[in-house]
């Protein structure tokens, strides 16, 4: 039934989906050493079907981060996508490594996060915290790393639409990259699986997810280092 | 250079803010324009199928035309009445508003399963294109759905109808039409509504895609607040929702609705197993159509 709207609707289908749980990928998860910046785009979203295939919403943010010591790392991140929206749409936060890694023994990193959204057309403002805490292990020559995570949106609202009820508070996201790195780039290919422990039957979005649970989302990120 | 760049970045980025217009509000309307209605010799799939004994007389099938004017907007509508237009000024009418898909041809079926409620053409259903759907003119809007339902209230009351005999019925997108008008009437207020598979609004549609309570004003400026308007409402009120319905969350948008109806009387049905397009034919077409006379003649 889905197809009652989906065929001719992809924009609303995407649009819907831009802030489901989360956009990007995770923004950083090793720490960058001291004094280094970094310029991050970010591409990918949800799964969804569309037109009889499965593709992630393409949402496009970018990124900065700055290496204030060793083991912290401040990043600032725009929506790009929903601002041609009108929404203003950033996250800034902090990486903070707990360990670094040790052959097999992974590195630890957590990263509490402010999600701050402003629309232009009735000056609605929204603030989602979220804190991700991740491992991570490196490899090869070039110091390459690939981590896993969870990732977890807090919705502090007490109420929704039409002042129903807010009843879910915790979005849980569990996440899996890894990240090439070159001498000048880095490449980042991430799959997450978006709010596990919600339904997403009887959406106006068509998600991809496991026994109709949450949404898989499908990232790719590159990285700029100065 | 880098100065340069560092001076043009935050005129750059306030000129994206501001001059960001992007909306979803069009994406409301799955309108299909047709240059012909093809009614019975339509081959495409439509939503329910009804046999050869579910006709309708050439003689009681009227295409029409009429002018609605939003804000002066105007545009020139089509819709399909059946029965007997001169008997108007005393038959009961039921007012059907369609859904978002095609045109009145995805909807002609429907048309007529309603056209035996109580009997073969017992009472007269009038279904309008809003602008921008099949032959009528116009684009859709909003504010355009709502000035074709007035409209095509008004044409029924310029042949005679008056508002004890009128009957509202929405599906769908219709529900925001049907309850807006009810809500809000104009030339005839309407004696009862009945709403099918209704939206909450579009707030509780953002909400549901997200799971996050974001405003709806980040994606869309439409409201079809039927979750509000259906609070003005006294007249009896009949609800129908599948409760499989994978587009409008029975939970979330139609019992949402029932929950804020606090009129004279209410009667919800529940369908089981039926989706957001199907419930005629999985209630049973019989079974619905005694249903929809039954609240009619309560």
């Amino acid at each position: 039934m889905r197809k009652y709207f989906r065929s001719v609707h992809f924009s609303f289908v995407v649009l819907l989906a831009i802030l489901f749980g989360s956009c990007a990928p995770a923004r950083y998860v090793r720490p960058l050493a001291k004094g280094k910046t970094v310029a991050t785009a970010t591409f990918g979203g949800p799964l969804i079907k569309y037109s009889g295939m499965t593709i992630p919403v393409p949402l496009l943010g970018v990124a900065a981060a700055h290496g204030y010591k060793d083991d912290l790392t401040g990043f600032a991140g725009l929506h790009a996508t929903s601002l041609f929206f009108g929404v203003l749409q950033i996250d800034a936060g902090v990486v903070k490594g707990l360990r670094k890694p040790d052959r097999w023994i992974p590195g630890i990193s957590v990263s509490p996060v402010a999600n701050l959204m402003l629309d232009k057309w009735a000056g609605k403002f929204s603030f989602f915290p979220q804190a991700d805490v991740n491992a991570y292990w490196n490899y090869g020559k070039q110091n390459h790393y690939c981590y896993i995570g969870l990732s977890n949106w807090f919705d502090l609202h007490t109420t929704r639409a039409e002042g129903e009820p807010q009843t879910k508070h915790w979005l849980p996201v569990i996440q899996a990259g890894n990240v090439y790195v070159r001498k000048k780039m880095e490449y980042t290919l991430e799959l997450k699986y978006i709010a596990p422990n919600y339904s997403s039957r009887d959406l106006v979005v068509p998600y991809i997810a496991p026994g109709q649970n949450g949404a898989i989302g499908l990232y790719i990120g590159v990285t700029r280092k100065f | 250079m880098n100065n340069v760049i560092s001076r043009l970045f935050p005129v750059l980025f306030f000129s994206c803010v501001v001059c960001s217009c992007a909306r979803l509000d069009s994406n409301l309307f799955n309108n299909v324009k047709l240059d012909k209605y093809l009614l019975d010799a339509n081959t495409t799939a439509q939503e329910i199928t009804l046999d050869n004994s579910y006709a309708i007389p050439d003689s009681l099938t009227h295409l029409v035309t009429l002018s609605s004017d939003d804000g002066g907007s105007k545009a020139i509508l089509y819709g399909i009445y059946l029965g007997n237009i001169s008997h108007i000024a005393t038959d009961t009418v039921i007012m059907y508003f369609h859904g978002t898909k095609g045109n009145m041809d995805y909807y002609w079926n429907r048309e007529k399963l309603l056209a035996h409620v109580g009997g073969k053409n017992h009472y007269g259903v009038f279904m309008i294109d809003y602008r921008g759907y099949g032959r009528s003119e116009g684009t859709p809007t909003e504010s355009g759905l709502h000035a074709d339902a007035a409209a095509a209230v008004e044409w029924l009351k310029n042949n005679g109808l008056t508002g004890n005999r009128l009957m509202v019925y929405g599906f769908s997108l219709g529900t925001a039409a049907a309850t807006y008008y009810t809500a809000n009437p104009q030339t005839l207020v309407p004696a009862k509504l009945i709403l099918e598979a209704p939206f909450g609004s579009a707030s509780v549609m953002t909400n549901d895609a997200t799971l996050l309570a974001l405003p709806s004003s980040y994606f869309t400026n439409v409201k079809v607040d039927n979750a509000e308007q259906i609070k003005k409402i006294t007249q009896p009120f009949m609800w129908i929702h599948g409760i499989d319905d994978d587009f409008l969350s029975i939970k979330t948008h139609g019992e949402l609705v029932y929950k804020n109806y606090h009129g004279t009387y209410s009667e919800a049905h529940r369908i089981p197993g039926a989706t957001h397009v199907n419930v005629p034919a999985i209630w049973g077409l019989s079974n619905y159509t005694n249903a929809v006379r039954d609240f009619i003649t309560k």
